[in-house]
């Protein structure tokens, strides 16, 4: 028996622990920590040997362009002492001055540069810490005492980095590492970090992209690079350039900041943006290019560049914007429990109370940024009240339903990290419920006389109005239409409820043809702003005044359809309508489109006219020349 | 770009040149059903109907004027139409090329005074017109028949078989050929018998001997005591004269008679002893024993008839002619030596009426439709011509058919009405054809009027064809240019003749008995002139050579603005000055509303020579803001940035607009203004291309600017998503 109990206990236990939400989970879906990163640069004189082309500093500026806004970064280059310090906050163009400035000299103390990189950080929780260190050599200077507190220090700051969970990345730089087993190696292997050396692992350019995407996991969104087609390359010597693009296509509308970074083993040349923004800068390294544009007004951007060797690109781009939750509520009541005995019900109703609450992301001018249509369908990771849910985008929203008897509210956060966009989350209030009152449902009296009565009268009404739809000319005309090449017809109800299709462009009508032999000149009827009815051909030549007698244009009408089509039906009883070269069947619709032309032959057997139809431009729909 | 675009001067001329040659409405025949045509038809048509020279047009054409004899009126009838119910045998055609004396002493005219630089009132006209008349007629005549009397004098004295006596003979044939056009009718040997009696009756001293004692021949001799006396010639001077003929002119004359009597069934001795001494005189003493009155009477015969059916044939064939010189004046000018885009041109040979009837405008639709709405522009017209627009700006098209055309002497019936030509206009408008149109040719419309009454009258009869979606397409060009003056067109034929008191022939000295008639003036209309200086400077070749420098071989002249700088008088025409110049007073009328295609006849130095050339003085459409027209290089820039724009973009696909005018140096928009130094740059100095899209409205809107004035051009869009449509 205790052993059941036991076993009981056990599975419920298990139960339990996997119907809570994990919260290691959690923390690998949801990334919205912050990130502050420290670049801790040997400016010693032996990088002048090791680093000759400044590669390192090149490496260093193609990883602060490769960094989203919030992502804090500094800088602490050192030699016998420190050389330069950039904290937090400082804009790119300040780092490109400062780090313009770095010269190699002196000795190496890293254990000072260490010490200066560890106060940069801050000391707010959930945060992310990260040091990157290029370095080409262990610590060194002028005297034995001094290299020893160098290396105390060094040891000492290592120990805090490890405490505080702060990860140092090196980079060893150059090729006079004879020994792989140097005491500045410590910080990484002491705070969980990793060691690179140039040229073994990849140049530093591929060594900084691999800390920070595959280590640091920047956010990554890779974009397509592609030869720009139309150069032709007439003589070997200008084939030796590649001439490529990117063309990128934000899925949203109102980024605070874009950054496009184009990364290579050679150098960029000829690096051209084409983009409508606040402001935009082009950088461009080594190995690397970045467009950095601010408030873009068009998500459509695109770059173009020179490279020798285009397989050998890769670009990233990062978009990002502030995004604020917005939720709404719908209340219902769901009647349950209400059985019926002999027609009547013999418990009180019972209702359940449900909330329909639809969220959506807004930018800071209240825009949804989900109206655009690129995230139709799209999932969207949120909690409520800590239960992990999904929903899709539908309509620029997402639909959550939920009963909410007993529940007081509604706290929604919601998911972004798996938008390729960066988002500045301001996340929605609590949603308190106030739950409608019941409604009072009353004893039914007795009333099948009332009922009765009743019934007939709508009976009586939906006479009325059908006579008197069917007496006026139809709202909802239906109209066969005629489908080409495919077999049958297709029944094509107009819409009711959605918006009508209205009248575009114009006629012209030359009458070829008239009994008389009478030359009369070419008119035009504008269709753009008549009301969407049916016009009949007779009543367009009385417009014009063209006065054919009695010759069946009265049974030849005309409806707006879709794609500014025009619908052509001919009723008539010895009309012939040619639509280009088809002849028209009687009771069927046709669409004819811009350009397109209509050849009529009356009743009589000798009046002819030809119908156009055209466009009008903007400027000619609001002049009407006579 | 030259690849996509190879030609922007394809101009369509609205004209009936030949009745019984085939004409567009017929080559594209009927269009029910159908919104273009296909390949092969537009490859007849143009086999039919596209000309690249005036001998081409000739060749294909073959403008030809009728005639026939109406024995009840004893006169001879013209007719450009061939009248249908006349027999072949009984008509005769006369072809109007070159060889034709009226079209001919017509090109020499333009030409010698082009060469000359004279203005109207210093040319001697007369010296040109005199052509025409008899007189000069057998001076033709007479440098032939020496030629051909040499020849076969040369061709007598070789042996049969003997290979230089075959070239000759063929040399011989030739000019037989071309002899016998003047004696296989009679109407040719008209002046010819007229010279001839002229000759026999007055030998050759044209009347103006004052003794008018009867001639007798004789022969200079010496009397026994050496006294110089003139003796009677003696029956031996008679064989004296016939030995001292040679045996050849006796083989000459019997090849022509022999000739004569082949040619024409119907033969007579009078004729055929005429044709022998118009080809081969001889000097005998027959004189002395002609019937003087009867030939008296012959010859006032012959001057009366023959004046009559010169102005018969002026008056029909002056329309035609005018039409044939706007053709020449057409290709004139453009330089033959220079082989680059040359113009070339689409006559409809329809009249204007008939091709604007509404039955039949569809057809134009159908063709345009079929060359201008496509991207390929080797076939796009890109201009038309409308010559002789009635002055009456209210004017109708003709409603009833016409079978024969009447004698009317109040209505002008080949003119063309301003409402076919709105018609034709509102077609146009639609394909991008500019229209080049002049008023009726006449002393109203020439530089002498439009030096002394301005350009209002002008302006007021434009005022119909203003305000419209087609006044952009539409460019009045005045004045029309004179070829000959109606107050100097007047052609003295001859004198009556007459036997005096005395009874010896002498030419009449009185006013009335001068035979004269008036050929009323010949003009060319200013559209030919306009659109083929226009279809001229297209091409970057003519605009090299003009310029020498600054011209950019690839593109075409469709933004050369011949009103900035001295680009007129690089590019002027190649008809020559006809007046010494406007007053300052019209030039400021015509600077204040800068209306019309305007030329100008003035004096003026272009890098140290004398301009003795017509030049371009304004060159405006109809289309107002109400303070100016608008320029016409503007229009076909427009047209030329929207062709090339469809094609480059597949048809305005959205995304490739934007990479049309993005800033990338590949760009077709950095291509253009990369040549913003060149004169015929797409976008100069002051120049730019702007471009926003309407979403909403699925239409691209350019802002194309010059010098600083914004033109619009809304294209429609293919956009990249169905969603976005309705």
């Amino acid at each position: 028996m205790k052993q059941r109990i036991r076993w009981i206990i056990f599975i419920l236990f298990i139960l339990i622990i996997k119907s809570s939400p994990s919260i290691a989970s959690e923390e690998n879906r949801f990334n919205l920590t912050n990130n502050e990163i420290v670049f801790l640069f040997d400016s010693s004189s032996s990088m002048d040997i090791q680093d000759k082309n400044k590669e390192a500093v090149d490496a260093v500026r193609q990883a602060i362009y490769s960094v989203p806004v919030d992502y804090q970064i500094g800088f602490v280059a050192y030699h016998t002492g420190i050389q330069l310090i950039i904290p937090f906050g400082e804009g790119l163009e300040q780092w490109d001055r400062q780090l313009e400035t770095i010269a190699y000299s002196g000795y190496t103390n890293a254990g000072e540069g260490l010490y200066q990189a560890m106060k940069l950080f801050s000391e707010k929780e959930d945060i992310n810490r990260s040091i990157i260190m290029l370095t080409d050599g262990e610590i060194d200077m002028p005297n034995s005492q001094e290299k020893e507190n160098a290396r105390a220090l060094y040891q000492e700051m290592i120990q805090k980095a490890k405490e505080k969970g702060i990860k140092i990345y090196i980079i060893a730089v150059g090729s006079q590492w004879s020994d792989t087993e140097v005491h500045i190696f410590d910080g990484a292997e002491q705070t969980d970090g990793a060691i690179y050396w140039e040229g073994q692992s990849g140049s530093l350019s591929e060594i900084i992209k691999r800390i920070l995407y595959d280590r640091i996991n920047f956010p990554k969104n890779t974009v397509e690079v592609a030869e720009y087609a139309e150069i032709e390359y007439s003589d070997k010597t200008e084939s030796s350039i590649k001439h490529g693009f990117v063309d990128l296509e934000l899925s949203m509308p109102k980024a605070e900041q874009v950054r496009i970074v184009l990364l290579s083993d050679n150098e960029f040349s000829q690096v051209e943006a084409e983009y409508q923004a606040k402001s935009g800068r082009i950088v461009t390294g080594q190995h690397f290019a970045a467009v950095d544009l601010i408030e873009p007004e068009e998500e459509h951007i695109a770059v173009y560049f020179q490279v020798s060797d285009l397989s050998k690109v890769e670009a990233y781009f990062i978009a990002e914007y502030t995004a604020k939750v917005e939720t709404q509520v719908v209340y219902r009541k769901v009647e349950v429990n209400a059985q019926e005995q002999q027609g009547k019900k013999v418990e009180e109703p019972y209702f359940q109370n449900f909330a329909d609450i639809s969220f959506y992301l807004t930018d800071k001018d209240g825009v949804c940024l989900w109206d655009s249509g690129n995230y139709e369908g799209r999932e969207v990771l949120f909690t409520i009240n800590g239960v992990l849910e999904t929903g899709v985008i539908s309509d620029g929203k997402v639909l959550y339903s939920m009963q909410i008897d007993g529940v007081e509210k509604a706290d929604i956060t919601v998911d972004t990290s798996t938008f390729p966009e960066q988002l500045k989350m301001i996340q929605a209030s609590p949603v308190f419920f106030s739950l409608p009152e019941d409604p009072v449902i009353e004893p039914e009296p007795d009333y099948w006389m009332l009922q009765l009565i009743i019934f007939l009268l709508i009976l009586c009404l939906v006479g009325i109005v059908i006579a008197f739809f069917r007496m006026k000319n139809k709202k909802n005309t239906v109209i066969f239409m005629e489908q080409g090449e495919k077999a049958g017809l297709k029944e094509l109800a107009q819409k009711k409820d959605k918006k009508d299709y209205t009248y575009t462009g114009k006629l012209n009508l030359y009458v070829v043809k008239t009994q008389s032999e009478q030359d009369i000149p070419p008119q035009t009827y504008r269709l753009f702003g008549k009301q969407s009815k049916e016009i009949t051909l007779y009543q367009i030549l009385n417009t014009c005044s063209i006065s054919l007698g009695d010759i069946g244009a009265e049974g030849i009408s005309f409806y707006p359809g879709s794609n500014h089509s025009l619908i052509v039906i001919d009723q008539s009883e010895g009309c012939t309508i040619l639509r280009g070269m088809e002849i028209v069947k009687k009771g069927v619709g046709y669409p004819i489109y811009y350009n397109g032309k209509l050849t009529v032959t009356f009743e009589d057997g000798v009046t002819e006219m030809e119908i156009h139809y055209k466009n009008l431009k903007p400027s000619e729909q609001e002049e009407d020349y006579k | 770009m030259k690849d996509v675009i190879k030609q922007t001067n394809r101009t369509m001329l609205m004209e009936e040149i030949n009745p019984e040659k085939m004409d567009f409405l017929t080559l594209v025949g009927d269009v029910r059903g159908m919104e273009s045509l296909s390949d092969d038809r537009i490859k007849e048509i143009h086999s039919h109907l596209l000309v690249r020279s005036f001998d081409e047009m000739l060749e294909k054409f073959t403008p030809v004027v009728y005639s026939y004899f109406d024995v009840n009126s004893q006169k001879v009838a013209y007719t450009l139409k061939k009248p249908e119910n006349v027999p072949e045998g009984m008509l005769t055609e006369i072809p109007l090329n070159r060889k034709n004396d009226f079209m001919g002493m017509l090109m020499s005219m333009i030409d010698t005074k082009r060469s000359e630089g004279m203005i109207n009132s210093d040319f001697k006209f007369e010296k040109l017109t005199d052509m025409i008349s008899p007189r000069k007629v057998m001076e033709e005549i007479r440098q032939n028949r020496r030629e051909l009397q040499y020849t076969y004098s040369q061709y007598d004295k070789l042996e049969d078989g003997s290979p230089q006596k075959l070239d000759l003979a063929d040399k011989l044939n030739f000019m037989f050929e071309e002899a016998s056009a003047n004696y296989n009718n009679v109407m040719a040997m008209l002046p010819l018998a007229i010279e001839d009696i002229k000759t026999r009756l007055l030998l050759g001293d044209n009347g103006e001997k004052k003794d008018n004692t009867p001639l007798a021949l004789g022969v200079l001799s010496m009397g026994e005591e050496g006294e110089l006396r003139i003796l009677e010639a003696p029956k031996t001077e008679e064989a004296a004269l016939t030995v001292v003929d040679d045996n050849a002119n006796t083989g000459l004359i019997e090849a022509l008679k022999n000739d004569y009597e082949t040619l024409n069934e119907e033969n007579n001795e009078y004729v055929e002893a005429l044709v022998a001494r118009t080809f081969c005189p001889l000097a005998s003493t027959m004189e002395s024993q002609i019937d003087r009155e009867r030939e008296v009477a012959n010859y006032n015969s012959y001057l009366e008839f023959y004046k009559d059916s010169k102005d018969a044939f002026i008056k029909t064939v002056r329309p035609l002619i005018e039409k044939l010189l706007g053709i020449w004046c057409y290709f004139e000018q453009y330089p033959k030596k220079i082989k680059g885009m040359c113009p070339s041109l689409l006559i409809t040979n329809i009249s204007n009426e008939m091709m604007a009837k509404t039955s039949n405008i569809s057809r134009l639709i159908t063709y345009l439709n079929t060359v201008n709405a496509k991207n390929e522009f080797s076939n796009t017209v890109w201009y038309a011509i409308v010559p002789s627009v009635s002055l009456d700006q209210y004017s109708k098209m003709k409603l009833t058919r016409e079978r024969f055309q009447g004698n009317r002497v109040t209505k002008k019936t080949d003119v063309n009405s301003v409402e076919s030509l709105a018609r034709l206009l509102d077609v146009w408008k639609d394909y991008g054809v500019q229209c080049f149109f002049s008023y009726e040719t006449g002393d109203s419309t020439t530089f002498n009027t439009l030096a002394t009454e301005g350009i209002e009258k002008y302006e007021e009869r434009c005022a119909p064809l203003m305000g419209k979606a087609y006044s952009e397409y539409a460019i009045p060009c005045l004045p029309n240019f004179t070829v000959i003056p109606k107050e100097k067109s007047g052609v003295i034929l001859d004198s009556r003749m007459l036997l005096n008191e005395q009874g010896d022939v002498e030419l009449s000295k009185e006013k009335e008995d001068i035979m004269k008639i008036w050929i009323e003036g010949i003009y060319v209309g200013a559209a030919y002139v306009a659109a083929g200086i226009v279809s001229a400077y297209q091409c970057p070749e003519y605009l090299n050579s003009c310029f020498k420098k600054n011209v950019d071989m690839e593109l075409p002249g469709v933004r050369f603005d011949i009103e900035a700088e001295e680009h007129s008088l690089a590019v002027c025409t190649a008809m020559s000055k006809e007046i010494t110049g406007f007053t300052n007073s019209i030039k400021t009328d015509i600077n204040r509303k800068n209306f019309g295609f305007v030329f100008s006849s003035e004096n003026a130095v272009y890098k140290g020579n004398d301009i003795t050339n017509i030049m371009v003085y304004k060159s405006r459409n109809l289309l107002s803001d109400g303070y100016t027209f608008e320029p016409i290089y503007k229009t076909q820039v427009t047209t030329y940035v929207e062709r090339i724009l469809r094609h480059a973009t597949g048809d305005f696909k959205e995304d490739a607009i934007v990479q049309f005018f993005s800033n990338n140096p590949r760009s077709q928009k950095s291509k253009w203004l990369s040549k913003r130094e060149a004169i015929n740059a797409i976008l100069g100095k002051g120049d730019d291309i702007e471009y926003e899209i309407d979403e909403a409205a699925g239409f691209c809107i350019l802002n194309i600017t010059f010098n600083g004035n914004v033109k619009n051009l809304e294209v429609e869009i293919n956009r990249l998503n169905a969603t976005n449509r309705e």
